[in-house]
């Protein structure tokens, strides 16, 4: 047997790896351009998204209208930028996952909706360490545009503007641990660069709502 | 008795072409490779559709096309050697592109796939008890 395996040649070349969507936000000249996709895999794999996708883009402490389309530019001069975006239902059936609402398939083995959030940090000040919004988000308790590579950083999680407890949050799609009784969580920051700080949660009902919030910033 | 070798000949032949459209199975006992596909958590890539093509003279031709089953898992049991390369695609973008090399006219065996975590975690041991066999080969020296 064991000279069979040795002589039977088997290799499992991976060129992609399975995890997670991102959402962030790459400077291009004087803009701020939304990305989907994967960001940390080994390579950078990029999916095109519509524009009716993009449910909501705010300017925390300034007043900006926006009109979007395809790719969605954002100014440098905002603050806190705020995007809601929805893939919208998955069904998932006998022949592979759906893009569509389970009502459409008549032996769904699964269904959910899908929400990516993205708070994208370029500015700080104190009264930036509490939610904006009633959404699932992620604060930083300190300034996260002095840190460096290797520094830790403390973070809270927040649903509905109260402190969500053990939820698991990740950094560079890692899972670095749970979220205490008071939603906080402390993280070292270990590359440089563009930072992005995933968490996820569930809303339990007929069709369950997943919501994958993102910080942003860079070091 | 002409007649009878001429019925007998006709239902013959009419038999064969009912061969021909029945489809019958069997059940073989072979070293099939049976390919888990998972996502970094564990969950199964269940339900989604792979294709498998074959390598021939720099050429990819399509070789199979399956679904995992509930645990993300399929059969896979080539008789031509070859390198065979699979392609896993969900509609919401994720997806695997893998390949499976078979050699020497011998079928592929079963092989799981440790995950980067299990790597990491047998890294991290395999350090700590170098430290620990360091610090016993120091704590000798200083001794003797």
């Amino acid at each position: 047997m064991t000279k069979q395996i040795i002589l039977f040649y088997l290799s499992f070349i991976f060129t992609s790896s399975l995890v997670c969507h991102d959402l962030w936000l790459d400077a291009k000249d004087s803009n701020l351009i939304l990305r989907y996709g994967h960001l940390f895999s080994r390579e950078t794999q990029e999916l095109t998204y519509q524009s009716n996708q993009i449910q909501k883009v705010q300017c925390f402490d300034k007043k900006v209208k926006y009109k979007w389309n395809y790719p969605l530019r954002l100014s440098k001069s905002c603050p806190i930028h705020w995007i809601e975006f929805t893939t919208g239902f998955w069904t998932k059936t006998h022949t592979g996952l759906k893009n569509d609402h389970p009502k459409k398939f008549t032996d769904p083995i699964d269904a959910w909706e899908s929400w990516e959030l993205l708070k994208y940090l370029q500015q700080w000040t104190s009264s930036y360490q509490k939610p904006f919004t009633d959404n699932l988000e992620i604060v930083p308790l300190e300034n996260p545009l002095l840190l460096k590579e290797g520094d830790k950083i403390q973070l809270q999680v927040f649903y509905n503007y109260k402190p969500l407890s053990n939820v698991s949050v990740s950094y560079r799609d890692d899972v670095r641990g749970n979220t205490d009784s008071n939603g906080k969580i402390r993280i070292r920051l270990q590359e440089k660069g563009l930072q992005l700080i995933k968490v996820s949660y569930t809303i339990k009902g007929e069709i369950r709502k997943i919501y994958t919030s993102i910080l942003s910033f860079k070091i | 008795m002409k007649k009878f070798l001429f019925y007998l000949f006709l239902s013959f032949i009419l038999s064969f072409s009912i061969f021909g459209h029945d489809v019958r199975f069997e059940t073989i006992e072979t070293n099939a490779t049976i390919v888990k596909i998972k996502f970094g958590d564990d969950t199964p890539y269940s339900h989604e559709k792979c294709e498998i093509f074959l390598k021939e003279n720099n050429i990819e031709k399509l070789y199979q096309v399956v679904f995992t089953d509930p645990n993300g898992m399929f059969a896979f049991a080539p008789i031509k050697d070859g390198d065979y390369k699979v392609k896993c695609f969900r509609e919401d973008g994720h997806g695997i592109n893998f390949q499976l090399n078979k050699k020497n006219s011998v079928p592929i065996l079963e092989k799981s796939n440790l995950s980067d975590q299990i790597i990491r975690y047998l890294i991290g041991i395999s350090l700590i008890f170098g430290l620990f066999f360091l610090l016993w080969k120091y704590k000798n020296f200083v001794t003797y």
